[in-house]
């Protein structure tokens, strides 16, 4: 990941485009709602 | 992760405006439906739990327009300092404030004015003194080096046009050894060229 973080993680994947009240795309892309973390050096 | 290659399609403040105009409906009128859910609703199926709903405002649920959940990668400790990029109508600065009790502070930032306002009345009416709302871009954070222990961001890097340069502002604001904990979108299918010039697949 950029800016020089460490420990990049994606630790969940939903699908939160499903069934929304107006139409997505988001199914063209197969795009997921993530969850990830990163950490800053210490130095 | 690679920046949006935004520049050839649309001009910066043109692109910020539709993102700006979109989510002041979702603050001034979220019930109206959207290409994306909101609210308790939303709240629910991302996994909050209702204990950390219990004491935010109705009116700062109903605008939440989150990807993810922050809290599931871990709860936030008494006294953590906390940056909310892109807070929206403050969900989750609210929910961070709680966490991090009254020796800890928050601060949220977006850049939609009828948001920000809707949070500090929101943090108004929870009692909460510990969190404050500014005006910003996610790109030029309005917080001091090295204040955060933590940054969260829910359905926000996504639609910030320069995402190396938001990630470089997260990295400027948190301590040394301190943690992202970010909800967002990740798109598996590569994104046509119709589709890119379309400023509303940008906007949520």
């Amino acid at each position: 990941v950029a800016a020089g973080f460490l420990d990049f993680e994606i630790t969940n994947r939903d699908d939160v485009y499903k069934d929304a009240p107006q139409q997505s795309y988001a199914w063209e892309f197969g795009t997921l709602g993530i969850d990830f973390r990163a950490r800053k050096p210490e130095r | 992760m690679t920046s949006s290659p935004y520049e050839t399609l649309f001009e910066l403040d043109d692109l910020r405006e539709a993102i700006r105009n979109e989510y002041h409906a979702v603050a001034c009128d979220p019930g109206r439906g959207f290409h994306f859910h909101t609210g308790r609703p939303l709240a629910a199926r991302l996994g909050y739990r209702e204990a950390w709903l219990a004491g935010i405002p109705e009116s700062s649920i109903e605008s939440f327009a989150g990807t993810g959940n922050p809290f599931r990668l871990g709860t936030l400790a008494p006294g953590e300092r906390v940056v909310d990029v892109g807070c929206g109508a403050g969900f989750d600065s609210l929910i961070a404030a709680r966490m991090v009790g009254p020796t800890g502070r928050v601060i949220g930032v977006d850049m939609t004015p009828a948001m920000v306002e809707k949070a500090r009345t929101g943090a108004h009416a929870a009692g909460l003194e510990n969190v404050e709302f500014h005006l910003g871009f996610g790109e030029t954070l309005p917080v001091p080096d090295a204040f955060a222990d933590v940054v969260i961001s829910n359905g926000v890097l996504n639609l910030m046009p320069d995402k190396a340069a938001a990630l470089a502002e997260m990295a400027r604001v948190l301590r040394p050894g301190g943690r992202l904990q970010i909800g967002d979108i990740l798109v598996q299918i590569p994104v046509h060229d119709r589709a890119k010039r379309r400023v509303d697949l940008w906007t949520g």
